[in-house]
């Protein structure tokens, strides 16, 4: 475990997009899968679907002390809320990944890098725009290196209901492909 | 998930390490999937609904395929076809959102993962087609076929007494498993709704 580091995650967006599902998919795959200690915090809007939601998630090898988080190494911003709130509390040399269609991205945080993908829009060619987070979670997955991207699938697999686990699977597979294709081209 | 435009072999591990690929059926596995029916033990060859061994039957199955009333899945184990499942369902009529699906394996591979394997896949070709419901009729004695349905999400919906009967000329229940698809996706949002509306006090 010594070669992974405590990263701090927020994952935000509206009710409804499977914020916290992601949120604790993520956990779940960093605790379970990968043997390290993972803290979620949750909070949202007053209308659960349709209003502001967020999940606070910090993996690490070490025990983690306080849950809450300041300043993310990474953003998964699902909404242009989201995106206004959060951004600008990114780490330098953090990553901002978003929902291409939903945020449009302005005052990138110096040191502070951007990757969009159209989750939606993917997650209904695959099926059912419900996969979005699991879009969101591949992507995501690309960009993590402290939590194994088939740890993370081993998580969405145990976590979804029972025959849907291929769709998820293939969610997050599309969404993890276009992750390590925007970071190849970017380098 | 087995993609139906791209016919690329999906490997399965079995519980016993055997490595099955499981892809759509094409034209050139028709002579080999007849010589499968054909060589299934008298047993097997039973609970068939319709007697694929007989090759009248077996073209209007293939017929089917080719009208996409039937969608098939092979299990290959070394270029042998050692399973199928196979999707039937009506375009028109009342029950033109239901799938009803078939499965034939091996004996040698039964309790292994196989059938799981591809009754899942069948379910997820219903689901990408739109279907809300899909049925399995299986037998009394077909235990380990029950647990398998059961394992994604099959329920038994009704039992038809003494509605098939055997070589030795006993009777058996007939069980109607059931999958409602459609309801997988409303399953999902109820999990993404829980999970979100969980924390409030």
């Amino acid at each position: 475990m010594s070669d992974k580091r405590k990263m701090e995650i927020r994952i935000s967006g509206l009710g409804g997009q499977g914020v916290i599902l992601a949120g604790q998919i993520i956990g779940k795959a960093a605790c379970l899968f990968e043997g390290l200690y993972s803290t979620m915090i949750q909070s949202f809007g007053p209308e659960a679907r349709g209003g502001a939601c967020s999940a606070q998630v910090v993996v690490s090898p070490e025990p983690i002390m306080y849950p809450y988080i300041k300043n993310p190494d990474i953003l998964v911003a699902m909404s242009q809320e989201a995106y206004r709130l959060y951004a600008n509390k990114v780490k330098s040399g953090g990553v901002i990944l978003y929902e291409s269609e939903l945020v449009e991205i302005s005052g990138v945080p110096e040191g502070v890098k951007c990757y969009g993908i159209p989750a939606t829009r993917l997650a209904e060619k695959i099926r059912n725009k419900v996969l979005l987070n699991i879009v969101m979670l591949g992507f995501f997955s690309a960009f993590c290196d402290t939590i194994n991207h088939d740890a993370i699938k081993k998580a969405i697999a145990s976590s979804v209901p029972k025959g849907t686990e291929g769709f998820n699977l293939n969610a997050f597979n599309e969404g993890f492909e276009e992750g390590l294709k925007l970071k190849a081209e970017r380098k | 998930m087995l993609d139906p435009l791209d016919n690329r072999p999906h490997k399965v591990i079995l519980s016993d390490d055997t490595e099955v690929f499981l892809r759509f059926f094409t034209d050139s596995d028709a002579e080999m999937l007849f010589q499968f029916y054909r060589n299934l033990p008298e047993e097997d060859r039973m609970v068939l609904k319709d007697d694929v061994t007989n090759r009248k039957i077996f073209l209007e199955l293939i017929d089917r395929i080719h009208k996409a009333v039937a969608t098939m899945i092979l299990a290959f184990h070394q270029d042998k076809i050692v399973g199928e499942s196979t999707l039937h369902r009506n375009l028109h009529g009342w029950t033109k959102h239901v799938g009803e699906l078939r499965a034939v394996i091996l004996r040698e591979y039964v309790g292994k993962g196989l059938t799981r394997a591809l009754l899942k896949a069948q379910v997820e070709v219903a689901n990408s087609k739109g279907l809300d419901k899909v049925v399995f009729r299986i037998l009394d004695t077909q235990k380990d076929s029950k647990k398998a349905l059961e394992e994604i999400g099959f329920v038994q919906e009704a039992v038809l007494s003494k509605h098939a009967i055997d070589l030795q000329g006993n009777f058996h229940d007939m069980i109607i498993m059931s999958n409602f698809v459609a309801d997988l996706w409303r399953k999902m949002e109820d999990l993404i709704r829980d999970t979100e509306f969980e924390v409030i006090p």
